[in-house]
C-alpha cells in the first residue's frame, strides 16, 4: 500500500460507534488522505486496521480502553494535518458529531426524551415506516400526547385502537397516511403558509385541506386549527373517531367561529352520524363531502350546516366571499374534440374534478373513481380520464409527484402528443413539503410541446398554495402562463374550464 | 450493545471549569438489576468510567460496573434506574454537566455519593430480574415469527453495524472500514453457526449438574475475532454474543449458552472493553437489556407476537447496539429453526 500510515492512541477515550465513524468519514475526505479509521483498541479491531494498513508501529500497545485515531495519507504533511483535525473533531461539544447537529444540543432518541425537552410539547409528528409507526403513536398517545401521524401502511384494526385509545385519553390522531394539518398557526408536513382566523377546518383529505386553507388566506381569511383525519376516518370501520374529536375540540375553541367540515367519498352512515352531531353544534359548518349526495341521506340538513359542492365553495362560504370577486377568470379558451385528461398530485384535487365532470354529465374513468366514475382500463380512448398519480401503484419505490414533479412532467408531454384529448387538466400543490420549484419543470415540458402545432390540447392548470408559501405562488403561475398554460384560480374552476372545453365530448 | 446502555459522547469538554454543585442533589433510584443493586449497596468505592447522554456508568474497586441512568435506558442486570418524576433534571442539568469520567463515588447505608454533590437513594430501589419465558416454544411458529422479523427489520435497520445479518441484505463493500468489520463479522459468524448447529440439544445436557464437557466442545477459533469487534466502547461483535448468549437460554439450551460463556468470558478480558465484559458476564447468567426478554418471551411462543414492538424498542439501544444483539438472537433462532428435530 502506498502512502505513510500514523496513529495517534488516547487512553482513556470513548465516543459513541456512529461518532467515530462519522469522523473517519469526514477525515478521510481531506485532501491527500487516502484512508482513515477511529476504533477503540481491542485485539479484533487492531487486526482490521492491520489488514487495511492502518496501524503503525507502537499501536499495538493500545488496550481496549483506549482510542486509536489512524490515518493514511499521500505524504507527511496530508497525515499531520488529517490527525489534527481527527483530534479536533474530537474534542468538539457533545452532539457536533452527529448529522444535523449545530452546536452542543442535546438530541433525543425517544418521544419520552422529546416531550420532557419541550416544556409544554403536546403533539408527536410520527413517520416512521409504518409497522412501526402504531407502536411509536401509542407511546405518544401514553405520555399525552396529541398525534399526527405521518405514515402509512397502519392497518385498519392499529387505527382503530390508536384512536379509541385517543379518545379515552381525550387526545386526537391525526392520520395514518394524514399528509395535511395547520395547528395553532404552524403548517405541518404538506401543508401552506395561511394567516391564523377564525376557520377550523376538519379534513380527511391532505390536499383537501391545502385548497381550502389556501382560498381562505387568498380570500384575505385565516385558519384556526386544519384538522387532519387520516383518509379512512369516515368508513364505517372507523366511524369518524377523530372527525367527531375534532369537532368537539373545535367547538370549544374561542378562536373558531366557524367550522369546516371536509372529505373525498364517505360512508353514508357515518356522514349521517356527523350530521347528527353538526346539528347539536353551537357554531356555523360548511360541508363539503366531495362525491356524496346528502340530499339521499334519510337526515335533514342541519339548520347550522351549508353545504358545499366544492372545496372553493367550501372555502368562500365562511367568509362570505368570491374568489372571482378577488382573482380574474381564466381567459376564454376555444371548444376542441376530444376527452379529458387530468394528472394529479392531489387525490381530492383528482376526485373533485371527477365531481365536476360527473355533474356535467360526462363519464368519467380514474384509478381512484368516485361513485359515479368507472374504473380505468387499460385504453380509455377519447374518454375522460382522471388519474391521481399519488395513488400507490404510482407511487410504490417513487416519490410523490408533489415533491418529485419530474415523471408527471413527462406524462404531460407524452399526453400533449394525443390527437383525442382536448384538454391536459392539471394541479400545482406548494407549501411545505412540496417541491421547491414545480412550476419550472411543468412550464418547461409544455413549452415543449410547442413544436406540436396549434392542433396540441390545451393545458389548464390551478395553483394550490399562497403567497406566502417557499415557493411564492404569483411566480409559480407567471412561469405556467408564460410555457401557454391556462391558469384557473381553484381546482375547481380548472376542471369546469376544462369541462367546457371539452364540453361536446360525452 | 455497542452503546446498549451508552446513549452518547464525552462531556469532558462541556464540564465547566471547576464547577461545583450549588448544593447536594438527590435523586431515587426506583429500580435496579442485580448486578447494579450489588455494586450501589457494597460499601465499595469507586468512579465514574463513563458519561453519556442519559446515564453514566459507576466502576468499583473490584472492575464491576453499574450504569444509573434515566428509565428510557430500560432496565437490564447492570441498570438503575432513576425515577419518572426526576427525569426532567436530565438534559442541561447541574449535576449531569458536573459529572465526568474519574469522580470518585462511595456507598453507605444506603445513599451513594457520586462526585462533588450527587446523591443516589437506593434504599428504596426494586429488584428487577429477567423473566423467564413462559410458553413452550414452537418451531413452526418460530419459522413463521423470524419471517416476520426479517420483513420489519428490513424496513428499520441502519447501515452501520451487523443487522445485515438479521435483514439478509448484502454486507457493505469490503472496501470501506463498516465493509471490512462486516466481513470479519461473517468469517466469524459463518464457523459459530455451524458450531451452533452441532451441539446436542436440550435434554443430552447434565444440567443443573455440571456440564458434560466431552459433548459440548469450544466455539471454533475463527469466532474469537467477534469478540471486540467494531469501533465503538462496546464492539457490535460483543452485542452479537450477548444476543446470542441470551436466545440459547431461552431456547433452553444452557448447557450450550454454558460452553459458549466459559469460552468467550476469559478471551473478553483482554479482547473486550471492560464495559463490554459486563454486559457478556451478565448475560451469561442469562441477564440482559429487558427488551432483549421480553422479545424472546413471545418469539416463537405467542401466536400474537409481533416484531415490529421488539424492534423499535432495541432500535433505540444505542445506533446500532440492539441491532447487533438482534443479530446474535436471529443466529441462535435461525440455526435451531433450521437443525432442531
Amino acid at each position: 500500500m502506498s502512502g505513510v500510515v500514523a496513529n495517534r492512541v488516547r487512553q482513556g477515550f470513548y465516543l459513541d460507534s456512529v461518532a467515530l465513524m462519522r469522523i473517519a468519514a469526514q477525515v478521510e475526505a481531506l485532501d491527500g488522505v487516502e484512508n482513515a479509521a477511529l476504533m477503540i483498541g481491542t485485539p479484533a479491531n487492531m487486526e482490521i486496521l492491520a489488514a487495511a494498513g492502518l496501524l503503525a508501529e507502537g499501536s499495538r500497545e493500545a488496550t481496549p480502553r483506549d482510542l486509536i485515531i489512524a490515518v493514511r495519507a499521500a505524504e507527511e504533511e496530508a497525515l499531520e494535518t488529517a490527525l489534527g483535525q481527527a483530534e479536533t473533531l474530537l474534542l468538539r461539544p457533545r452532539g457536533e458529531n452527529r448529522p444535523g447537529a449545530a452546536g452542543a444540543q442535546w438530541r433525543p432518541k425517544t418521544l419520552r426524551g422529546a416531550a420532557r425537552r419541550m416544556e409544554g410539547a403536546n403533539l408527536a409528528l410520527i413517520s416512521v415506516p409504518g409497522a412501526f409507526a402504531a407502536a411509536e403513536a401509542h407511546r405518544a398517545l401514553r405520555e399525552g400526547l396529541h398525534v399526527l401521524l405521518f405514515s402509512d401502511n397502519v392497518s385498519l384494526e392499529e387505527e382503530l385502537a390508536l384512536k379509541t385509545e385517543a379518545r379515552e385519553r381525550g387526545l386526537l390522531v391525526m392520520g395514518p397516511d394524514c399528509g395535511t394539518a395547520i395547528i395553532g398557526g404552524v403548517p405541518l408536513a404538506f401543508a401552506n403558509v395561511v394567516p391564523r382566523g377564525n376557520v377550523g377546518i376538519v379534513s380527511a383529505s391532505g390536499t383537501g385541506l391545502q385548497e381550502v386553507s389556501s382560498i381562505i388566506a387568498r380570500l384575505g381569511g385565516g385558519v384556526s386549527h386544519g384538522i387532519g383525519t387520516g383518509g379512512r376516518d369516515l368508513s364505517d370501520a372507523v366511524g369518524g373517531l377523530t372527525t367527531f374529536a375534532a369537532i368537539d375540540a373545535l367547538e370549544a375553541d374561542p378562536a373558531t367561529t366557524h367550522i369546516v367540515l371536509l372529505s373525498k367519498p364517505l360512508s353514508p352512515k357515518v356522514a349521517a352520524r356527523v350530521l347528527e352531531r353538526v346539528a347539536n353544534g353551537t357554531k356555523p359548518f360548511t360541508i363539503c363531502f366531495l362525491g356524496l349526495d346528502l340530499s339521499d341521506l334519510a337526515v335533514n340538513i342541519p339548520s347550522n350546516a351549508a353545504l358545499a359542492a366544492t372545496l372553493q365553495e367550501a372555502a368562500e362560504r365562511p367568509l362570505g366571499a368570491s374568489l372571482l370577486q378577488h382573482e380574474p377568470p381564466p381567459p376564454a379558451v376555444p371548444a376542441r374534440p376530444g376527452g379529458v385528461r387530468g394528472l394529479f398530485a392531489g387525490g381530492t384535487l383528482c376526485a373533485e374534478a371527477q365531481a365536476i365532470l360527473l355533474k356535467g354529465g360526462k363519464q368519467v374513468y380514474s384509478n381512484a373513481p368516485i361513485p359515479g366514475a368507472r374504473p380505468a382500463s387499460g385504453s380509455n380512448g377519447a374518454a375522460h380520464l382522471l388519474l391521481d398519480l399519488g395513488a400507490d401503484e404510482f407511487t410504490v419505490g417513487h416519490p410523490h409527484p408533489m415533491m418529485e414533479p419530474g415523471p408527471r412532467n413527462k406524462m404531460v408531454t407524452e399526453t400533449l402528443r394525443e390527437k383525442d384529448v382536448a384538454v391536459v387538466l392539471l394541479d400545482v400543490v406548494l407549501g411545505h413539503g412540496a417541491h421547491e420549484d414545480p412550476a419550472a419543470g411543468l412550464a418547461l415540458a409544455v413549452a415543449e410541446t410547442a413544436a406540436f402545432g396549434p392542433d396540441r390540447p390545451h393545458v389548464v392548470a390551478s395553483v394550490c398554495g399562497t403567497e406566502g408559501d417557499p415557493q411564492g405562488r404569483a411566480a409559480q403561475v407567471e412561469k405556467l402562463r408564460e410555457a401557454g398554460v391556462v391558469v384557473a384560480p381553484s381546482n375547481a374552476a380548472a376542471a369546469v374550464l376544462a369541462l367546457q372545453i371539452a364540453g361536446g365530448n360525452r | 450493545m455497542a452503546e446498549l446502555n451508552g446513549h452518547g459522547n464525552e462531556l469532558d469538554d462541556l464540564v465547566p471549569e471547576g464547577g461545583e454543585l450549588g448544593a447536594v442533589m438527590r435523586l431515587p433510584v426506583t429500580q435496579a438489576g442485580r448486578r447494579a443493586t450489588n455494586l450501589l449497596r457494597a460499601p465499595l468505592p469507586g468512579r465514574v468510567a463513563h458519561v453519556f447522554e442519559r446515564c453514566f456508568y459507576l466502576e468499583n474497586s473490584r472492575g464491576e460496573m453499574a450504569c444509573v441512568g434515566e428509565p428510557s435506558i430500560g432496565a437490564g442486570p447492570l441498570n438503575a434506574l432513576l425515577g419518572d418524576q426526576d427525569v426532567d433534571v436530565w438534559p442541561g442539568a447541574p449535576w449531569w454537566r458536573l459529572l465526568r469520567p474519574g469522580h470518585r463515588y462511595t456507598s453507605k447505608g444506603g445513599e451513594v455519593w457520586v462526585g462533588n454533590g450527587l446523591v443516589l437513594c437506593v434504599r428504596n430501589a426494586s429488584l428487577w430480574r429477567a423473566p423467564h419465558p413462559a410458553r413452550t416454544l414452537d418451531r413452526r411458529l418460530l419459522e413463521c415469527h423470524l419471517r416476520g422479523f426479517r420483513r420489519a427489520a428490513q424496513q428499520a435497520a441502519p447501515k452501520e453495524g451487523l443487522s445485515f445479518l438479521v435483514t439478509g441484505s448484502p454486507p457493505p463493500e469490503a472496501d470501506s472500514l463498516r465493509g471490512a468489520i462486516a466481513a470479519q463479522a461473517v468469517r466469524a459468524v459463518i464457523p459459530l453457526s455451524h458450531w451452533l448447529a452441532g451441539q446436542p440439544e436440550a435434554g443430552v445436557s447434565p444440567e443443573p449438574g455440571a456440564p458434560n464437557k466431552a459433548a459440548y466442545s469450544q466455539p471454533p477459533p475463527a469466532a474469537e475475532a467477534l469478540l471486540g469487534l467494531g469501533p465503538g466502547l462496546t464492539p457490535s461483535g460483543d452485542d452479537l454474543i450477548c444476543g446470542l448468549l441470551l436466545a440459547l437460554q431461552a431456547l433452553d439450551r444452557p448447557a450450550v449458552a454454558h460452553a459458549l460463556a466459559q469460552w468467550a468470558l476469559p478471551l473478553a478480558r483482554h479482547r473486550c472493553s471492560p464495559l463490554s465484559a459486563a454486559h457478556l458476564s451478565a448475560a451469561a447468567e442469562g441477564e440482559g437489556a429487558s427488551a432483549l426478554h421480553e422479545l424472546l418471551q413471545g418469539l416463537g411462543r405467542d401466536a400474537t407476537w409481533t416484531a415490529e414492538p421488539h424492534i423499535s424498542a432495541l432500535a433505540g439501544h444505542g445506533h446500532t447496539s440492539g441491532w447487533d444483539a438482534l443479530a446474535g438472537v436471529w443466529l441462535a433462532m435461525s440455526v435451531y429453526a433450521a437443525t432442531a428435530p
